[in-house]
């Protein structure tokens, strides 16, 4: 019996429905097993990846980082304690390695074409679809309200997970998850974004 | 239900999926403006984060993880830094003969300021008692015999053997060894800069003495490479002891 693949279109190789669970999976990782690893990767490389993806708003830097996020957790995959859930774990390293990226990114004079791709087209006369105009004001938000809001909306965590990732209290996560939501409604009825129409247009 | 309720049940209830269609929050807004408008923003985000989500790209990383695990592993700056750090520390225990060098350089430092900044009664006492600086510099062989005479007719006769001891004989009232003051000093200097070398030096070092290196013939005590090490020291302590009188004496000679 065979592992059944996470994402449709991608297919694990020669496993054994042993490694189906996370423990059995990260011990057959320890092992050396790099089948495992692969199901490893194929598992959660959706999450990190839109994790990575909606934090830098750029798919090139995203794919590097995800891509690091999984040798660093590969390299302390024996660190991970069982009694935990591996996702959150993951999507923690993930964060991290969003902070340092954005960190190094600040620091960086970015080339124009670069920048504007990061940036998105922000004029304000171009009509956006709405999934790129909440992108476009996430982008605008404060990085811990950018990491609950995804964390939340897109990974499906729950507010103490969100919590043990960011490393603050459950109540603060709220009000940042609160505020997040506050600003960026406001911006898309400031950008006067119309359903609808936007619908119709897609 | 007020207004604060109303925030306070918004936030509670909103979970991006389901559009704020709760009867009681609706009921509210008809009749409240601002909130009202809180809850079309909301609506509107709701619908977004529906469509965000349907947009976030996937990536086949699999592929590229395994292969970059096989692959050998590319240094971070950290283990950039780190390993230059550790670099540094092996060349640093590397370069014990460095420790040695220094230690020579503050010696000869120390030795200048001595000359430099002796006691002003001492050098015009010595000024006095100066002979010509080419009576002094006559050294051969280990054997050193200086003979100084001061102007009102005292003499004082300096004599130091090749064990570089030195035998100061004062014909008058006048100290001899105010004739020539860091002789004794520079030999004992050179006596401490060899104690301090053989602390410095690894244990092994007594194996990479060449033998050829020891002048003279064997002796009982030539056994240990510490004791070739302190003969061959000795040479090294009277040079220094000449100099330092050279230096000191050209020195008197300018001022006078």
């Amino acid at each position: 019996m065979k592992l059944a693949p996470h994402r449709p279109g991608i297919v694990s190789r020669g496993l054994d429905v042993s490694v189906s669970d996370e423990t059995n999976l990260v011990h057959c990782c320890l092992a050396g097993n790099a089948d495992a690893f692969r199901a490893f990767v194929e598992r959660f490389q959706s999450a990190v990846f839109g994790l990575c993806f909606r934090m830098l708003s750029h798919r090139e830097d995203a794919e590097d980082v995800a891509q690091e996020v999984f040798l660093r957790a590969h390299r302390n995959l024996a660190q991970w304690d069982p009694a935990r859930p591996l996702k959150p774990w993951l999507l923690a390293i993930a964060a991290n390695r969003c902070r340092t990226w954005l960190l190094t990114r600040k620091r960086r004079t970015l080339p124009a074409e670069f920048a504007e791709t990061v940036a998105g087209p922000s004029a304000g006369w171009l009509r956006l679809d709405l999934a790129e105009e909440l992108q476009l004001a996430l982008d605008g938000l404060r990085e811990e309200y950018r990491l609950c809001f995804v964390l939340y909306h897109l990974n499906d965590l729950n507010l103490a997970e969100i919590a043990s990732i960011v490393e603050c209290p459950e109540g603060t996560v709220k009000t940042w998850l609160r505020r997040a939501r506050q600003e960026l409604a406001e911006h898309l009825q400031r950008r006067s974004i119309c359903p609808q129409v936007t619908h119709e247009l897609r | 239900m007020n207004c604060a309720d109303f925030q306070t049940r918004l936030d509670d209830d909103f979970n991006g999926s389901r559009t704020c269609q709760a009867p009681d929050l609706i009921e509210h807004a008809a009749h409240c403006a601002t909130c009202r408008a809180t809850l079309d923003g909301f609506r509107l985000l709701a619908e977004g984060i529906g469509a965000w989500r349907d947009e976030t790209p996937d990536a086949d990383l699999a592929t590229a993880v395994v292969f970059a695990l096989r692959q050998p592993l590319q240094p971070t700056p950290e283990s950039v830094t780190a390993q230059r750090r550790l670099e540094g520390f092996h060349r640093r225990t590397r370069r014990s003969p460095a420790f040695v060098i220094t230690g020579a350089a503050a010696l000869l430092i120390v030795a200048t300021l001595l000359i430099v900044l002796r006691p002003r009664a001492q050098s015009e006492r010595a000024v006095a008692i100066i002979p010509p600086a080419h009576e002094n510099l006559a050294t051969a062989n280990g054997q050193r015999h200086d003979e100084d005479r001061s102007a009102n007719g005292h003499s004082a006769a300096a004599v130091s053997d090749d064990t570089g001891a030195r035998q100061d004989v004062a014909q008058a009232d006048e100290p001899a060894s105010e004739t020539v003051p860091y002789y004794d000093l520079a030999q004992r200097a050179a006596g401490a800069f060899g104690q301090m070398t053989m602390l410095v030096l690894p244990a092994n070092a007594a194996e990479s003495v060449p033998s050829s290196a020891v002048k003279g013939p064997p002796t009982d005590r030539s056994a240990g490479w510490m004791d070739e090490f302190e003969r061959e020291l000795k040479p090294v302590g009277r040079s220094l002891g000449n100099a330092f009188d050279f230096l000191w004496r050209a020195g008197e000679s300018a001022g006078g």
